[in-house]
């Protein structure tokens, strides 16, 4: 799935769904959304990044720098607002899905 | 290891703030890192991996959309060049020579280095406030306005912008303000004067403007300005 008008809050509900059961380096969480979705949503990888700094900067996201196997990475997780801002983000998605699967 | 040149340039063209653009590459250079070495776990190598890699990361078109999408990534040198170096750089300079004016004046009354009002009285004024002035005086002429150009230059190179935004900004500082006078007359008067290129007489000091001092600032302002037009040189020259 491509659309941009589809995909509109899909990469941040992913995002966010993925970073609540663990923190992730930006590589780990592209490969996170391809697995789950079973490659079902395709990202470029490298826009997963503004993203990822945009949802820090309006605090529900924090990030760290951590050391591993001699390499610095840049691992996220979800803040307590985050976990707010995904429950409002889930019921809108499960509203709209149930719409679509009661119209199917 | 992939070259980000391209992209950081286009960012920084675009107003990207620096930080955001040297966070943003970093983390990318990190991820293509990894991709590489994911291609060669699957017995891909060389160019073909690379390849690969820069496919799956995306091209500099798409990095560089993905970021200028979101709010608040543009530096506000980008958005606002007119206030950073049309208006900060001589207000903030003439702001700060008259409070160190003031500072002098409450300075030498309170330590009775200088007297208010004191009309034709002789009045012997300190040999460490004289020192003071003096050297404050040099401080702000051949350091602090050299330093400031230095400083224009330097925001200008980081975002990238136009030669005319440093070259506003050193004008503005000469022609507006500021160069310093301090003078003791014989009977023990002082003259405290901020210059400018524009005559007023303001109720600091007699204002005008001291040549030498002029000529001398703005030859100091003119090596930020070269180091700028040498490093949009070698940039260019590299693309």
């Amino acid at each position: 799935m491509t659309n941009p008008n589809f995909m509109n809050g899909v990469p941040e509900l992913l995002i966010l769904r993925l970073l609540q059961r663990q923190e992730m380096y930006g590589y780990e969480l592209v490969q996170a959304i391809r697995v789950s979705t079973r490659e079902a949503i395709r990202l470029t990888e490298g826009v997963v990044y503004p993203t990822l700094h945009a949802l820090e900067h309006q605090g529900v996201l924090k990030s760290r720098h951590k050391t591993v196997n001699g390499r610095t990475r840049v691992y996220y997780s979800v803040t307590a607002k985050g976990t707010r801002h995904l429950a409002g983000l889930s019921d809108q998605w499960n509203r709209i899905a149930g719409a679509l699967h009661n119209l199917a | 290891m992939r070259d980000f040149d391209g992209l950081r340039e286009q960012l920084l063209r675009a107003g990207v703030a620096p930080r955001h653009v040297g966070r943003y590459l970093a983390e990318l250079r990190h991820h293509h890192d990894d991709l590489i070495a994911e291609e060669r776990a699957h017995g891909i190598t060389g160019p073909a991996a690379d390849e690969a890699a820069r496919t799956r990361l995306g091209s500099n078109d798409e990095l560089a959309a993905a970021l200028l999408a979101k709010p608040g990534v543009r530096s506000v040198t980008a958005r606002y060049p007119w206030l950073v170096f049309g208006i900060l750089p001589p207000f903030g300079l003439l702001l700060g020579c008259v409070l160190w004016v003031a500072a002098m004046i409450v300075m030498g009354v309170k330590s009775g280095a200088i007297i208010p009002d004191h009309g034709n009285i002789p009045h012997l004024v300190p040999a460490w406030y004289q020192w003071t002035g003096s050297g404050m005086i040099f401080a702000v002429n051949f350091v602090i306005v050299p330093l400031l150009g230095a400083m224009l230059a330097w925001m200008a190179e980081r975002q990238r912008l136009k030669l005319i935004w440093p070259l506003l900004g050193m004008a503005l500082i000469l022609v507006l303000s500021v160069h310093g006078t301090f003078h003791i007359e014989p009977k023990g008067r002082i003259l405290l004067g901020l210059g400018t290129i524009i005559p007023w007489k303001g109720p600091l000091g007699p204002g005008g403007i001291d040549w030498p001092v002029f000529l001398a600032q703005a030859a100091l302002l003119c090596l930020p300005l070269v180091w700028l037009w040498r490093a949009r040189h070698k940039t260019a020259s590299t693309q």
